[in-house]
């Protein structure tokens, strides 16, 4: 409860704030924030299943996003950075998929 | 019996979850579906009493017990000490209240659910929490981040094809505006020289009026003229040599001819009235004065000629006299009467000239 208030929150200040995303953070950004949600959607999951631990929460959140930032820094390194970030995203997205689906069957048994 | 209903129910999400445990490089306790059937039960019936909650999913450091049989990857499989520790209670309070266990499994694994989701819900202050809350404001400070950011950087973030697109659908735009303005200054130049038009056939209009008011004698005219002055002491002069006068005064060139106090029109009639003369049915009064605007010496001198009207004048006994002046002011009018028998033949070539 507390880390989906802290989620709200973050929200708000977001807009409030207004701020400017540095230029070296522009390109790892997008998909940090996907793994990070990839993370939040592992983590609802886990409590549904009876197993969540903060500190693998932790541990996966900080994770995630800094391998989704250090392949999109590779595949720049590479030259193929945008196709590395789609098949990031594409990834990200199956996980987040296939964990909403696991929580809606818990919650809602279909 | 228990097993293989439980197993029924939870095998489908059995897998994903233990890949993404995989995936997170968990060494994290799964038990055997007898086990979890067990757990589920204790947890229901034990309700949200907190002994055997936060542990359920601690790790544990209990050597794997691979279960390869059931699916499960070996390195996922430690069974947490909870699991162990519960399911005598749970499989006693199962008993004391003899309720059908397939039946009731689907319900207790719900009931479980939103159990452990109320239970998370609660508010706890340890540093794991307020490390994942941390966390989580961040991604929300992300998310927000970046959603403006996208919505801020229009033209900057965008392809080099995307710029291409987007200055031709500029140049498309920029030229169809053009057109645009093309056409509405053609229609705006179009609407002024009608202006110019009719301003000009207004003017063009004013003057034919003006001629057409003069000829008419509705309009008082001014100009260059003559006064011919004939004092006819014997009453000599009749009408007929009246207009002879008038008849030579248009001969030389006059405009505008006023006898006395009436204005002479296309339509004016002398007629004798024993020894007086009318004109246009008004009595005129001796001496007549023509007024004339027209060619000063042009008039005079057509007065003036032997057997002019001077020459005419003099052998009736009367006098005329011709005075030459550089501004006449003819000031009488004549009423036009509505005509009662002659209609003007509708012409559109020649507008105005029915009058």
């Amino acid at each position: 409860m507390i880390p989906a208030l802290g989620l709200l929150v973050g929200v708000v200040i977001g807009l409030l704030l207004h701020p400017t995303v540095p230029l070296w953070l522009q390109p790892y950004l997008p998909i940090a924030v996907i793994a990070a949600l990839d993370a939040v959607f592992g983590g609802v999951r886990a409590v549904l299943d009876g197993f969540f631990n903060d500190k693998v929460f932790v541990v996966s959140f900080l994770s995630n996003v800094l391998v989704a930032a250090f392949i999109v820094f590779l595949g720049d390194q590479l030259g193929v950075g945008s196709q590395l970030s789609t098949g990031v995203v594409v990834v990200l997205g199956i996980r987040i998929f296939s964990n909403v689906a696991a929580i809606r069957r818990h919650l809602f048994k279909a | 019996m228990t097993g293989v209903g439980k197993g029924d129910d939870v095998k489908p999400s059995r897998l994903p979850r233990v890949r993404l445990s995989v995936l997170r490089g968990l060494r994290r306790g799964r038990d055997s579906r007898p086990e979890e059937a067990a757990r589920h039960r204790s947890v229901s019936s034990m309700g949200s009493a907190a002994a055997g909650a936060p542990s359920a999913g601690m790790p544990s450091t209990a050597p794997p017990r691979a279960v390869p049989e059931r699916g499960i990857v070996p390195t996922t499989g430690a069974i947490p000490r909870q699991s162990i520790a519960t399911p005598p209670a749970g499989a006693t309070a199962r008993s004391t209240v003899g309720e059908p266990v397939v039946a009731a499994g689907v319900e207790d694994s719900r009931d479980a659910t939103w159990r452990r989701l109320r239970r998370m819900g609660k508010p706890r202050m340890s540093r794991s929490n307020v490390l994942a809350t941390a966390l989580t404001l961040c991604l929300g400070f992300a998310i927000a981040t970046q959603i403006q950011q996208t919505q801020e950087t229009g033209l900057a973030s965008l392809r080099q094809d995307e710029l291409v697109r987007v200055l031709d659908d500029v140049n498309q735009r920029s030229s169809r505006l053009d057109q645009q303005v093309r056409e509405l200054e053609a229609q705006r130049d179009v609407l002024t020289s009608g202006a110019n038009t009719a301003a000009e056939a207004a003017t063009q209009a004013q003057k034919r009026l003006d001629q057409l008011s003069i000829l008419a004698g509705t309009a008082p005219a001014r100009g260059p003229g003559i006064a011919l002055t004939i004092s006819d002491p014997g009453g000599a002069v009749h009408g007929p040599v009246l207009l002879d006068v008038l008849q030579e005064l248009r001969d030389a060139g006059a405009e505008v001819v006023q006898v006395g106090a009436v204005r002479v029109v296309a339509g004016s009639f002398f007629t004798d009235a024993g020894s007086s003369v009318t004109l246009d049915g008004q009595p005129l009064s001796r001496p007549y004065v023509f007024l004339a605007i027209g060619d000063p010496k042009t008039m005079a001198s057509a007065m003036q000629i032997p057997g002019g009207i001077v020459d005419t004048a003099r052998r009736l006994g009367a006098n005329a006299v011709v005075e030459e002046r550089r501004i006449v002011e003819i000031t009488a009018l004549h009423t036009p009467k509505t005509p009662r028998y002659a209609q003007p033949v509708p012409d559109a070539g020649t507008p105005g000239g029915s009058s």
